[in-house]
């Protein structure tokens, strides 16, 4: 019997939320906004206000939105 | 009282006649006895039948949504249609086992021209698009056509049990079900991410690794592979890859196996993501011994030879998840452990090896929506 091995399916689907964090390399301050298209893991975007140094996106993930 | 009442004998009757009373309680167990499988056979054959139906409505979906994904912006609407359907029922005829010395190399020459076959196909049908978008059409026609391959299949046992009346074959159906529309279900939310060329759970190799490429040279080293070089306390490490940020899981096995023998490392660190076991926490990370590495086994027969030959000691780390997570959108408990495994390499690093070795990281898995 190899199937049980790759888990059984949630009995309630997650809907997940898309983030992107976007973090300066050299003061390291993470900013979490909404997925946009475009968007990849380690793309270099703007120059940091405090420091000039680049903003890159250093993680994007799927969250449940927090119920407020 | 109660045991009487069910008998039908003693003082309680449920009718005043005693033929009638016994008729009532042991006909429908004599029909039971003699017609309870065909009753349940029909009442399995109802349940698959809606759950073939389900399946049937996911497929056509995945279809509709596959070629709305690869007809945009494309005038020849009809023709493009017409190729996806050859497409959606693509087949590879694996080689003959019977006589399994070798059968790696047949293995290895079949996939890659199946690779190579749809990679001009779709170069063909649209000769101006970037690669990102070529490469996310391939993943995407790859899904579509996993879904129309689990449908026929599982059309195919309920129809030989339906025709046949066969109890046991329509029972073993229903009990691998669950799995089955697992599978769809994973195959369901990766056709979303796929398209949006967001980073899947297995994407976490490619992620960590690619996080220490970042601004030293990348060099090709095999069909949609990279290497660069790179100082970890004081040793050379060679961090090998998949080239994103296209879905693709590159050729490790040929890269790995061409950096052993020209560079001749003392220590070879593999990450991947592994398969979770139900009440394992996601994003979990473990250690070990072995290749880490999944697919049909012709990378990871390439990374187990070589390494043997030249007694290379292999050390795997793995993040955790479920089949769902590794194929859809990373979740944030398995980007997260992104600085935990770096700490465990840097560590291992430190711990076995000594200043200016050479050790080569692999980062295994699917690049999509990577950049390194
Ligand atoms: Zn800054």
């Amino acid at each position: 019997m190899s199937l049980p091995i790759m888990g059984a399916p949630d009995k309630k689907a997650k809907k997940l939320t898309v983030y992107t964090i976007e973090e300066c390399v050299k003061c390291k301050k993470p900013v979490k906004r909404e997925f946009k298209d475009g968007d990849l893991v380690h793309k270099i975007l703007d120059k940091c206000k405090d420091c000039n140094e680049n903003i890159m996106i250093s993680l994007i993930y799927g969250e449940e939105p927090k119920k407020n | 009282m109660d045991l009487i009442f069910i008998i039908g004998a003693g003082n309680t009757q449920i009718t005043s006649n005693p033929i009638l009373n016994l008729a009532i309680i042991y006909l429908p167990l004599a029909l039971l006895i003699l017609y309870g499988q065909k009753l349940q056979t029909w009442l399995i054959t109802n349940d698959l039948s809606k759950t073939v139906g389900r399946l049937k409505e996911m497929k056509d979906k995945s279809r509709d949504e596959t070629i709305a994904h690869i007809t945009e912006g494309i005038d020849n609407k009809e023709e493009t249609i017409k190729r996806l359907d050859s497409f959606l029922e693509y087949f590879t005829i694996m080689p003959v086992d019977l006589d399994p010395a070798g059968v790696i190399n047949k293995l290895d020459h079949i996939m890659t021209s199946r690779d190579m076959r749809m990679k001009s196909e779709i170069k063909q049908l649209f000769p101006d698009l970037d690669e990102l978008k070529a490469n996310s059409i391939e993943n995407v026609i790859e899904i579509a056509t996993s879904f129309n391959f689990v449908y026929k299949i599982v059309r195919h046992f309920y129809l030989v049990g339906k025709k046949t009346n066969n109890f046991l074959l329509l029972a073993q159906l229903q009990m691998i079900i669950p799995f089955l529309m697992l599978q769809a279900d994973a195959l369901n939310k990766a056709m979303a991410t796929f398209k949006k060329n967001q980073p899947i759970g297995d994407a976490i190799g490619p992620m960590i690794v690619g996080k220490l490429m970042l601004e030293h040279e990348k060099h090709d080293i095999a069909v949609d592979t990279v290497y660069a070089e790179s100082d970890i306390s004081g040793r050379k490490a060679i961090l090998v890859t998949a080239k994103g940020p296209a879905g693709t899981v590159g050729q490790p096995g040929n890269a790995v196996q061409e950096l052993i023998n020209k560079e001749n490392p003392s220590l070879l660190i593999m990450i991947d993501a592994a398969l979770k076991l139900e009440g394992e926490k996601t994003g979990e990370v473990a250690e070990g011994i072995g290749a880490a590495i999944g697919g049909i086994g012709v990378d990871k027969f390439k990374i187990e030879e070589a390494a043997t030959n030249s007694n290379l000691p292999v050390y795997a780390i793995v993040v955790k998840q479920s089949l769902v997570e590794a194929i859809s959108l990373m979740t944030k408990e398995i980007a997260e452990s992104v600085d935990t495994v770096h700490d465990i390499i840097n560590r291992i690093i430190e711990e076995r090896t000594n200043p200016n070795d050479k050790i080569i990281i692999v980062g295994v898995g699917n690049t999509i929506g990577v950049i390194q």
